[in-house]
């Protein structure tokens, strides 16, 4: 799942970078039960649970973009039969 | 003779780069929609008289919480979703997918600590509403069915 985030970032030429997150978000949960991964968007001065958080209109979009091609690249790429 | 192929060969080169790289550089998603979303969520649990930069209250299931999820349950089913709510109250809206296959699952919360921002969450969720717009939007198929979630309650313990 992630390398298909990884590629997706690149196909849209973007720049992108792992970051291992402390933050589980609710994808900690399902990882038991499934492949997970997670897209961060860059955000001002890392601020979470205030007011003051914020990112960009254009890396809120790149982020929505990298998804729509992860769902693409994960669809065409799962459960082929050998 | 030869050195002119060559250097034909390298033309054509450089305009399959050129396009490949306008190609790949095409935003599919639609950054106004998504933005605006973003925006008409953030009325849901704002502080009075405050303006998107005062940030939003949306504990889970407080009023604002279940009136945002009734408005993103009704934007979800006009995007062509069917919409469920699990035991928990986690929301789902399915896509189909054109094989019988297991769903491809992604979305996250809009519920928000007390005096929290319109980002955490909220841009995991309707990035993903924004995700199933353009796909639409470019009657695109995919095989595995697709699934939007929501998760409940999640900034709360």
């Amino acid at each position: 799942m992630q390398s298909d985030i990884r590629a997706a970032a690149r196909a849209a030429g973007y720049t992108a970078l792992d970051l291992p997150s402390g933050a589980g978000h609710d994808a900690q949960n399902m990882a038991n039960l499934a492949p997970i991964g997670m897209i961060f968007v860059p955000s001002l001065g890392g601020i979470s649970h205030s007011p003051r958080e914020y990112s960009s209109t254009d890396d809120v979009a790149n982020g929505a973009e990298v998804r729509y091609r992860t769902v693409l690249l994960s669809d065409d790429r799962l459960n082929r039969q050998p | 003779m030869k050195s002119r192929w060559l250097l034909a060969v390298m033309v054509l080169l450089l305009c399959a780069g050129v396009l490949a790289h306008a190609q790949s550089s095409v935003r599919h998603v639609n950054q106004q929609r998504l933005w605006d979303t973003i925006e008409k969520l953030s009325e849901f649990g704002r502080p009075a008289g405050a303006a998107f930069e005062g940030g939003v209250t949306r504990l889970g299931f407080s009023e604002a919480d279940l009136a945002a999820r009734t408005w993103l349950m009704q934007a979800m089913r006009e995007a062509g979703l069917s919409v469920r709510v699990d035991p928990a109250g986690n929301i789902f809206g399915r896509r189909p997918g054109t094989e019988n296959l297991p769903v491809l699952l992604f979305g996250s919360h809009i519920d928000s600590v007390l005096s929290g921002g319109n980002f955490d969450g909220d841009v995991g969720s309707l990035g993903a509403l924004e995700v199933m717009r353009a796909l639409n939007d470019g009657r695109i198929a995919t095989r595995h069915p697709l699934d939007m979630v929501i998760w409940t309650n999640e900034d709360q313990r």
